[in-house]
């Protein structure tokens, strides 16, 4: 490394400016940085944690997995390059591994708060809701107002259906800028039946950040549900299939004791609107999900 | 670390690589109760459980599954109850019957895993294909009710 020829940049700056594309979602011109950088200082973790970042930023995990691999057989102990490397088999569905490697780190770094949210998040992939919501409390316990920790407790309380939203409000009070924090009020929203609210907050979401699959998903579905069609389905979308099958034991139920007391004719006219409303009940969120 | 963080550090996901642990949604469990009755209800939740490594404490459901089917066969084969479902109910009656009995296990079965319906809900995780375990589930558990009243038949 010659640190001393006019031409080398200044490691420090470098990486600097680097960090800065990252914060920025910039994320291929973090990886010219780094990659520029990397000329200079072949052997420099943080310039390759930057590169492996960009990748999997940019969901490009095969790279991201290789940048991250050489970063540690060189450097095993590196913090960053181990919670990416969980990240990672999260992201390829190799949930057995990550946990492994959240406990790894957990067990080195017993107060470490982004830990204990990472692993907690993935307990709530894996649909393991009540170790979610124990680490969850673990991570806060640490740091009150981990905005991770709170997001994960936040979402455990809509789960169980709890009044109780004193998670959501402090995650919203100490971190109003962040997006886990509009997503979980999001969910709140459509957890209470508040589609428009939720679709104009989910679309204000998508805004800033364009590239995210997830809130694409989330807005179209939130289309879904506030469309003005979806209104004679209203107790399908406010009770779930329970309001599906009151509205299907009602109708048949109905229909045969009306068969014994109205005229035939006005029978059989109720009994092909009902038909027609439950076959427009299976088949029109499918048919709108797919024009949306 | 005290023994509660050992605790909580304990593995979850044993050494299952790979797999999402979602659960078979719920139209697969409504369509199956629906067409299927109870035991195909019950047949489609147990799956469920056994995703979820629970089976051990979901267990009952089968059996509670089982005993409302022979309940309602009882009454209907030798309680007089299928001439009454007749009567009230026109010639569907009986099947009628079959299917409510189902939602209600149905509606059982979901308020136990109603928290991992909401969690895949909120998450965003998408629910394995139930066409051919739904299918299967129908097919059996109609079988399995047909089987029983020829039984139960005096």
């Amino acid at each position: 490394m010659n640190d001393s020829s006019a031409d080398t940049p200044e490691l420090a700056s470098v990486v600097h400016e680097a960090h800065a594309l990252l914060e920025r979602r910039r994320f291929a011109q973090a990886k010219v940085v780094a990659a520029r950088g990397l000329k200079h200082f072949p052997d420099n973790s943080e310039l390759q944690y930057i590169t492996a970042f960009a990748e999997y930023a940019e969901d490009d995990n095969d790279a991201a997995i290789k940048a991250v691999e050489q970063l540690l057989a060189r450097d095993p102990e590196h913090y960053g390059a181990r919670t990416l490397r969980a990240h990672l088999h999260s992201a390829k569905q190799e949930f057995a591994q990550a946990e492994s490697l959240w406990i790894a780190l957990l067990r080195e770094y017993p107060e470490d708060a982004d830990c204990y949210a990472a692993y907690a998040d993935l307990m709530l992939r894996t649909l393991n809701l009540d170790k979610a919501a124990r680490l969850a409390r673990e991570g806060l316990r640490h740091s009150p107002e981990h905005h991770a920790c709170l997001y994960v407790a936040s979402l455990v309380d809509l789960i169980h259906g709890r009044g109780d939203a004193s998670h959501l409000l402090r995650l919203l009070r100490e971190h109003p800028e962040h997006t886990a924090s509009s997503i979980a009020l999001v969910a709140a929203l459509t957890d209470r039946g508040e589609y428009r609210g939720a679709l104009r907050l989910a679309q204000e979401l998508l805004r800033n950040q364009p590239d995210s699959e997830h809130l694409v998903s989330l807005v179209r579905e939130l289309k879904l549900q506030s469309h003005w069609t979806m209104l004679p389905l209203y107790p399908m979308q406010r009770w779930g299939w329970g309001g599906a099958a009151a509205v299907t034991v009602a109708g048949i139920v109905g229909l045969r004791l009306a068969g014994g007391v109205l005229p035939p004719a006005l029978v059989a006219s109720l009994s092909y609107t009902w038909l027609i409303y439950v076959i427009y009940s299976w088949t029109w969120p499918s048919i709108l999900r797919k024009l949306i | 670390m005290n023994d509660n963080i050992d605790d909580l550090l304990q593995p979850s996901l044993g050494s299952e690589a790979g797999r999402e642990t979602s659960i078979y949604s719920t139209t697969t469990g409504y369509m199956s109760a629906f067409f299927g009755g109870p035991l195909a209800t019950a047949g489609i939740a147990l799956m469920n459980s056994y995703r979820l490594k629970r089976l051990g404490t979901d267990w009952p459901l089968g059996l509670a599954a089982l005993a409302l089917t022979l309940g309602i066969l009882w009454w209907e084969v030798r309680g007089g109850g299928q001439e009454w479902l007749i009567a009230h109910l026109g010639r569907k009656g009986p099947s009628l019957v079959t299917s409510f009995a189902g939602l209600a296990t149905f509606g059982v079965i979901y308020a136990v895993h109603r928290k991992y319906y909401r969690n895949m809900e909120l998450i965003g995780l998408k629910a394995p294909s139930g066409w051919l375990p739904g299918i299967a589930a129908i097919v059996l558990g109609a079988a399995a009710w047909a089987a029983l009243a020829k039984v139960l038949a005096p």
